[in-house]
């Protein structure tokens, strides 16, 4: 602490020189923060032409996703096919293609409500603590100590299967991690000075985790919320694997690997180009998180 | 600021405990709870326009003292009157007005503001909220703000991040006096910044209290700048107060007078500019008389002696 040698004051020697400094390191920082990550560029870009395909899969399949074709089973990629076709000889291109707005939707529609929910319940948990934290904390322990997976088959074949069982499991279940990432940083910002301003200046406790603690902690959760995306659409591709998600004949790249699984050492070309789309949608939301992540940074 | 005005917040003999977190088993075999006495039995008055400083080393709690004064924190014996009322039992439109009239300056400049909110933002958001202006003169108010704590009028619309400690101590002013507050709290408020700049932020305070007639109290441990500026001094030594001076009728009493046995270290610490042989200084640790001090984890019985051996 340097104050402890401080000069004796002279009034006369201070006025505002200090000012035109302090203003010129100001406007450096100010801009270098405008700059875009390459990241979030690249997964944007990924992400609307997801989007584009999801809402309009018809535009670009080449056939009916659906339609048999018994000329041509299980032919390899080719001119015709160009991801080949299955046993039913559906065209695989368009069988992905259409996949995508059961998929985006499911990366959606599964994760939105427990995202918010989880957030607004992490929030209060973290501003009023006490012994509602201490509640909150068994239940996550609780809910944390079993597989997600699991928790999640154990719920669908209560409710049966199908995608709107789908996601009220996971929404069940998912909230508690968004809940405990806000929670924590929650407790990290109310400690803060402008927590104590607030409360000093005598606004509400809604005010104060609305409009100041919240802004500051929701970084975690929406970064989460990306790997969420992607985890669900695994996840989504699993249940439809075993036949508890989407339902066949629905095109989803769950069901289509599931399709090809039988034939993996004749017809790859069934479960790999499903595959591959996971794995690239997968890399999209994980590059979206990062650069977001750095996009909401704080700087200091 | 006359003694027999009635003073503008009182004292009346404040305490504070903080509990050390206890284990099951040790709550469950009976086991008395271990707690540090942070403010013990403080009585103090201040008065209407005056600069009162409060002093202590470091761990003496005066921060736990300014926070108690704002209802930060509640004590837990003892009462805060502000004019004549408890703070602890104020409620609704009351308290509110509370917290319009006393207001509190932060420490720590870069934690005390919301890194999400623009100048303008923080500054609306207190005016709007006590409805210090009708909305058409917000603007108008808040460029008045930041002329009063001389930073620019483009500074509105920036983050405050892009302020050095200076500057955004003075957006923590700026807050403060936003809603015309009678009472200014400063707690350590310029500790945090570099010493040029503390001048600056310091002679803007004076200047204010001047302007606006203002009751200061400044929380800070730095002993020469506390004499610089306060029309009284209260020192504070491990959550007590072992004196209370006017600094005109003697002037700096901890300074000149030696009488607490933590002074004599602390005067020697400044260094000084002039020339001259220098002196050794030896600084006992707070722990060596913390043994012996009353706002120690000691038992009750063993407290009264502590008291006792505490100089008067």
């Amino acid at each position: 602490m340097s104050d402890t040698t401080a000069a004796p004051l002279a009034p006369e020697e201070t006025g505002p020189q200090d000012q035109p400094n302090g203003e010129k390191v100001a406007e450096a920082t100010s801009r270098k923060t405008r700059r875009l990550s390459p990241a979030l560029l690249g997964g944007a870009f990924i992400l609307i032409c997801s989007l584009v395909l999801a809402f309009f899969p018809s535009a670009f399949a080449p056939c009916d996703p659906n339609a048999f074709d018994y000329n041509a089973l299980l032919q390899a990629p080719s001119a015709a096919h160009l991801f080949g076709t299955d046993n039913f000889g559906r065209d695989m291109l368009s069988r992905v293609i259409h996949a995508y707005t059961v998929d985006m939707q499911i990366a959606v529609f599964a994760t939105v409500v427990p995202t918010i929910v989880g957030t607004l319940i992490g929030a209060f948990v973290g501003y009023v603590g006490g012994i509602t934290e201490s509640i909150f904390g068994r239940i996550v322990d609780a809910t944390i100590t079993f597989p997600f997976l699991v928790l999640v088959i154990a719920i669908v074949s209560v409710l049966g299967p199908g995608l709107i069982n789908m996601y009220i499991a996971v929404g069940i279940i998912d909230w508690v991690f968004y809940g405990r990432l806000t929670l924590t940083e929650i407790k990290v910002q109310k400690r803060l000075d402008y927590a104590a301003a607030g409360q000093v200046m005598g606004y509400r406790p809604s005010r104060i985790v609305f409009r100041h603690l919240l802004p500051n902690s929701m970084t975690p959760a929406f970064v989460y919320w990306m790997t969420d995306m992607a985890l669900c659409i695994l996840l989504g591709s699993s249940l439809g694997y075993l036949g508890l998600g989407a339902q066949p004949p629905a095109a989803e790249w769950g069901v289509l690997i599931a399709d090809g699984k039988n034939f993996m050492t004749s017809a790859w070309w069934i479960s790999v180009f499903p595959d591959i789309a996971i794995v690239f949608t997968g890399l999209d939301f994980s590059l979206l998180g990062d650069g977001i992540t750095e996009l909401l940074r704080t700087k200091q | 600021m006359t003694e027999s005005e009635s003073p503008i917040l009182s004292l009346c003999s404040l305490s504070k405990r903080f509990f050390a977190r206890q284990s099951l088993l040790g709550r469950l075999s009976g086991e008395s709870a271990r707690f540090v006495h942070a403010l013990n039995g403080i009585n103090l008055d201040i008065y209407r326009g005056e600069m009162l400083g409060v002093m202590g080393e470091s761990g003496c709690e005066k921060s736990t003292l300014a926070r108690c004064l704002v209802r930060l924190l509640d004590p837990d014996e003892g009462t805060v009157l502000f004019e004549g009322q408890d703070i602890g039992a104020l409620k609704g439109a009351k308290k509110r007005a509370f917290n319009r009239r006393v207001q509190m300056i932060f420490q720590d400049p870069y934690s005390s503001l919301n890194p999400r909110m623009t100048v303008r933002q923080i500054l609306r958001e207190a005016l709007s909220v006590h409805r210090i202006r009708p909305k058409d003169q917000i603007d108008a108010r808040i460029y008045e703000l930041l002329d009063t704590v001389r930073l620019p009028r483009d500074a509105a619309d920036r983050y405050p991040r892009e302020f050095s400690g200076g500057q955004r101590q003075r957006i923590g002013i700026a807050r403060a006096l936003s809603v015309e507050p009678e009472i200014l709290i400063a707690d350590e408020l310029v500790s945090a910044l570099d010493v040029s700049v503390q001048a600056q932020v310091i002679n803007l305070l004076l200047q204010l209290q001047n302007d606006l007639n203002l009751t200061i109290i400044f929380v800070a441990h730095d002993l020469r700048l506390v004499r610089h500026i306060s029309h009284r001094v209260a020192v504070m030594y491990l959550g007590q107060l072992v004196e209370r001076r006017r600094k005109n009728c003697s002037p700096c009493p901890s300074i000149r007078m030696r009488r607490h046995r933590s002074t004599p270290p602390r005067i020697s610490i400044p260094p000084t500019a002039s020339a001259g042989p220098r002196r050794a200084v030896s600084f006992p640790a707070p722990s060596t008389f913390r043994r012996a001090a009353p706002s120690t984890r000691a038992a009750p019985s063993q407290q009264k002696n502590a008291a006792r051996s505490l100089p008067r």
